[in-house]
């Protein structure tokens, strides 16, 4: 009688490696930040000083949230017309914060110094940030309601997006926040 | 000697051939191996005479990591793209395809009629 077990036991050993290599390269699915779910909070420090910003600071403002790095082309399209963006709303109500994920903050701040854009940048050459937010790509914005909700997360830039990002704001900041009372009954 | 195959023979003679002529000119194996820069691997040499097959090698070693899209800036940079010089790679396609008379040049299928 033919061993019908023998191809089957040939290959287990290829099935295993293959499975091992697929478990391995699998892209992280679970760990992204989506719209509806709260902001994770952070504290970092300023790309071009000693302070420290954090998200929480932001709170009771929309926030757009905008991940770059000088090596990434859509970021230097999109940096100055962010700047535009928040020029647009008042400060009260709108603000910008940007993670830089350069490896070397050096790079960051020459690039800084060629464009300069208003709106302040945290450091972040380890990459704890995007990785928390599960970034799928470069660049990626999230923004962020009065409360610290994600409200949409908007990857990659194009200067066509421009218009849909501000009809987005300005939905977000007509939107009165919760007031403490009834956000902690929540 | 006779009984050597003739291609066997032809075989010895190419490499002794090749060997001596590399010996005349001053350059051996030896040489040669001596010259070679090893990657610059603190490992390397414990798994040159290890019996650890790639793969294991590889895991060990972290070498399977997928780079996240916010630890791109080396392969960002312009010497890291497949066609560094666009203008060039232009100018290469189109020299191609005006030999092979088809179209487009190397980027699809084709007989050779110039129809396509």
């Amino acid at each position: 009688m033919r061993n019908t077990a023998a191809p089957v036991r040939a290959g287990l050993p290829a099935l295993v490696i293959l499975a091992t290599l697929a478990f391995w390269l699998a892209p992280g699915r679970a760990l992204a930040v989506d719209a509806g779910q709260p902001a994770p909070s952070f504290s970092a420090h300023a790309l071009d000083g000693d302070s420290t910003l954090s998200l929480g600071a932001y709170k009771g403002k929309v926030v757009f949230l905008d991940f770059w790095a000088s090596w990434c082309g859509p970021c230097q399209t999109a940096m100055p017309l962010i700047e535009s963006l928040r020029n647009e709303f008042p400060a009260d109500q709108f603000q910008v914060l940007a993670v830089n994920v350069d490896q070397d903050p050096q790079k960051a701040k020459a690039f800084l110094s060629r464009r300069k854009v208003g709106y302040p940048s945290v450091s972040d050459p380890e990459g704890r940030l995007p990785a928390t937010y599960g970034l799928k790509t470069m660049p990626t914005s999230y923004l962020i309601d009065r409360n610290g909700v994600v409200r949409a997360v908007h990857p990659g830039f194009r200067a066509s997006d421009l218009d849909g990002l501000r009809a987005q704001i300005r939905a977000l900041i007509g939107t009165p926040p919760v007031p403490a009372a009834a956000e902690a009954k929540r | 000697m006779s009984a050597a195959p003739r291609g066997l023979r032809a075989l010895a003679l190419a490499a002794l051939f090749s060997l001596t002529g590399c010996a005349s000119l001053g350059w051996s194996w030896d040489k040669w191996w001596s010259d070679v820069k090893l990657p610059d691997f603190p490992a390397f040499d414990e798994y040159t005479e290890s019996p650890k097959s790639y793969v294991e090698i590889a895991l060990e070693h972290d070498f399977l990591v997928r780079v996240k899209p916010w630890e791109r800036a080396v392969l960002a940079r312009h010497d890291m793209a497949f066609d560094p010089d666009e203008l060039e790679a232009a100018r290469r396609s189109h020299t191609f395809f005006s030999k092979e008379a088809t179209m487009p040049g190397g980027s699809a299928g084709g007989g050779g009629c110039g129809c396509n």
